[in-house]
């Protein structure tokens, strides 16, 4: 609070100064010594204070003149007057020009001084409002001359009062029940002797047909206890009865009446309030619930009844419903303890609640009550029922991994094509290169050969050594020449011309062109009705031919070579099995890769070719083998059928 | 008997030619070898040839074409091509030009005398 204090006894400032220090730290005061300086400060800075404290004797002039300057130019500030002791009447005329106390400065005026300051202050804002929003009384009497009384001692002892006067119950009735009226006036001020109407049957009337809310005091003549009865009874909010000296009393109980009134509506807008925010609370369609400090539930909400099957009568108060809704122990056993771990402050903890029906619901549940606490609840939160989202979101979560595997699977198909691109483009090459080198090479190995022929021709009696190596030359040159076929066979795999083909026609042309070793033991289980291949027969020879090799020279121990064919989903498969040395596992995968040999000789081209061929004739062929037991190599063919 | 015979070699590898043309007059033929088709042919228009025996791929006029020529101008005289076994068309180009016979490659020296001896009877009943 801001308080000049105009005083010229320095000992007296000084004294009030240490006082309000002391006792109302709140209190700033700034003091001067005249009349004049106050008026200076007031012009300069009126919104820094909000109290003058004044000295009614001043060197230049009175308190008075001060006080009528500042309600004169309605500053907003409260004034208190300090009065010499025994000067009442100084102290009624401040009161009359507008100071909001005074205080006589009696030895104990210090320590009262503080509590006066504050009630000043109080009052002038008090006042200060009532100015702002002066109370409009409608008075209905058809007496002229105690409306004029009455206008006239309002107008002097309660200014904040209008009054609009009417003088009978028709124009009553038509003014009050004019649709501004309600909020033209706030208190209907009703003398009981009405011409035309008595005042209980107007009362009557307006409250029943016109069911007014204007607050409406009843004038009463002197003794007509009966008529006041009646009317409080008939919703009059008060009434007053005409003794001498009523219009004292007039101003405190019209504004009593409005205040009632205004408080009875107020709390009417509370109570709808109320009720409003709990059919929010009850039935908004989020789960409320509550509990105490036992956690037992204290709250539970319609949509917790609806979400759950289980009504607010089962579970407030029961202390086995959290039995009810979480039936397993563990699980409550968990539940509880991560809640109390979070304390009364956790968002979105999803917890699976068992329905009255079985099912079971996936709540997301928070709680705020630690932040928000709410009188007589212990704890709350809200729930959202979650499960359809949480049953998208795994299904979701399904066919991202679906996909995901789809997508793994793709790419390993994309990369198995990308290798096999590589290895074709890689095997294109090494045609070529194989094509042209096996050319070159053969007319040197000719003549290499011819120049053998040559030389064992013209010495027939060549010593035994001459003879062996020049048999060295001519077998390695063979050996060279099959090498370069081979590339060259490989460099060259045309279109097949495909025709119906004997599979034991062909294999038994194989075995008579390249027939086991002594230590092989052959056994040949093709059957004789098979139905033909539809194959390129040189091809075929190629490919047998290619298969029986590989196995004779896996088994140079020899072994047992074994030959199978059957029909297999229409096609024709072909089993070449040995007893030989298996191929490792790392093996396993390079096997049909071309430049590929576990062999001293050779250029790994045989089972490359192999794969080429039959697969250039529609076939397939794989290997199955284990090492130390052999190898199966299993060639499947296309007989007409498969080919429909 | 078969020393009457006139061989002509045409191959575009001079070792190769002389080779099979040293084999061939130990034999008892009588021989010539030629690098070139169109050498071949300036051999054939001086001297009279029974056989020709000539590789198929060489480089400017090649076996096949040699042989068409030869037919064309000499038509009693044999034509043997030799010829890889990548050049499936030019042996039936070279049979359809009236070559005798097409030998694949690598050459087995003893069919090739084979078929010469076989010639040389067919002419010594043909002349005698």
């Amino acid at each position: 609070m801001n308080i000049l204090y105009v005083e010229d006894d320095r000992i007296d400032a000084e004294a009030v100064q240490r006082e309000l220090c002391q006792n109302a730290p709140h209190c700033r005061v700034e003091i001067v010594a005249t009349q004049q300086q106050a008026l200076e400060r007031l012009e300069e800075h009126v919104e820094d204070y909000d109290l003058v404290l004044t000295d009614f004797q001043l060197p230049d002039g009175d308190g008075l003149t001060l006080l009528r300057h500042i309600r004169t130019q309605a500053l907003p500030l409260a004034v208190v007057v300090i009065t010499g002791q025994g000067d009442e009447e100084t102290a009624v005329t401040v009161l009359k020009a507008g100071a909001n106390d005074y205080i006589v400065k009696r030895t104990d005026y210090l320590a009262r001084l503080p509590l006066t300051l504050e009630n000043a202050v109080h009052q002038y804002r008090a006042d200060a409002t009532r100015r702002a929003h002066p109370l409009r009384v409608l008075y209905a009497e058809h007496n002229t001359a105690d409306i004029d009384l009455t206008r006239r001692h309002l107008e002097r002892y309660a200014p904040y009062i209008a009054l609009d006067a009417i003088h009978t119950a028709p124009e009553i009735i038509a003014t009050v029940t004019s649709s501004d009226a309600t909020a033209a006036y706030d208190v209907l001020l009703l003398d009981y002797r009405l011409p035309g109407m008595n005042a209980l049957e107007l009362l009557k009337e307006l409250q029943q047909r016109f069911a007014l809310d204007i607050p409406v005091v009843l004038v009463t003549g002197q003794g007509d206890v009966d008529v006041a009865t009646q009317a409080l009874k008939l919703g009059a909010s008060d009434y007053i009865a005409k003794n001498s000296g009523y219009l004292y009393q007039l101003p405190s109980v019209l504004e009593n009446a409005y205040h009632r009134a205004k408080l009875s509506l107020e709390q009417a807008a509370l109570r709808e309030s109320e009720q409003r925010l709990r059919n929010i609370v009850e039935h908004m369609p989020v789960l409320l619930d509550a509990f105490d400090e036992q956690d037992h539930f204290i709250f539970w909400n319609t949509e917790c009844e609806r979400v759950t099957g289980y009504t607010a009568n089962e579970i407030v108060g029961n202390p086995q419903a959290m039995e009810l809704l979480v039936p397993d122990s563990e699980y409550r056993a968990e539940i509880l303890e991560r809640r109390h771990a979070l304390g009364n402050h956790y968002r979105d903890l999803e917890f699976t609640v068992t329905c009255k029906n079985g099912r079971t619901r996936t709540i997301a549940w928070s709680n705020i009550s630690r932040n928000y606490p709410i009188p007589g609840w212990w704890s709350w939160g809200i729930g959202l029922d979650v499960t359809a989202r949480k049953q998208a979101e795994s299904e979701l979560q399904a066919y991202f991994e679906q996909l995901e595997d789809k997508i793994r699977e793709r790419t390993a198909e994309l990369q198995e094509t990308q290798a096999q691109l590589v290895r074709q483009e890689k095997l294109a090459v090494l045609g070529q290169l194989a094509g042209g080198v096996g050319h070159e090479l053969r007319t040197p190995l000719a003549t290499i050969s011819n120049a053998v022929y040559y030389l064992n021709m013209i010495l027939p009696d060549a010593g035994e050594t001459t003879r062996e190596y020049l048999g060295i030359i001519e077998t390695e040159v063979r050996n060279s020449e099959r090498i370069i076929a081979e590339l060259l066979d490989f460099a060259r795999i045309d279109t097949p011309s495909t025709q119906a083909v004997q599979l034991a026609t062909v294999m038994h042309q194989a075995l008579k062109k390249q027939a086991p070793s002594a230590g092989i033991h052959l056994r040949l289980e093709i059957p004789p009705k098979l139905p033909p291949v539809i194959v390129d027969p040189r091809h075929m020879e190629q490919i047998l031919d290619n298969l029986l090799l590989n196995a004779y020279q896996a088994m140079p121990q020899g072994g047992e070579l074994r030959v199978n064919a059957e029909v297999h989903d229409g096609s024709l498969r072909l089993s070449v099995a040995d007893t030989g040395a298996g191929i490792s596992e790392d093996n396993l995968s390079k096997l049909f890769e071309p430049l590929f040999t576990t062999k001293t000789r050779g250029i790994g081209l045989g089972l490359a070719i192999c794969k080429k061929l039959v697969e250039a004739n529609g076939g397939t062929i794989l290997v199955e083998s284990q090492e130390g037991c052999g190898s199966t190599f299993i060639v499947t063919l296309p007989t007409k059928e498969s080919q429909i | 008997m078969n020393q009457s015979l006139n061989v002509l070699i045409v191959d575009d590898d001079p070792m190769m030619a002389k080779t099979l043309a040293d084999i061939l007059q130990f034999k008892g033929y009588t021989t010539k070898t030629a690098h070139s088709g169109q050498a071949a042919l300036e051999h054939c228009s001086s001297s009279l040839f029974d056989c020709v025996i000539s590789d198929v791929k060489m480089p400017g006029m090649n076996g096949v074409e040699l042989c068409r020529r030869l037919k064309c101008s000499i038509p009693e005289v044999s034509v043997v091509l030799m010829t890889a076994y990548s050049e499936d068309e030019l042996v039936s180009k070279g049979r359809a030009e009236g070559a005798t016979d097409v030998l694949t490659k690598p050459i087995h020296i003893d069919d090739m005398l084979a078929f010469l001896e076989t010639l040389a009877n067919t002419d010594d009943q043909n002349t005698g």
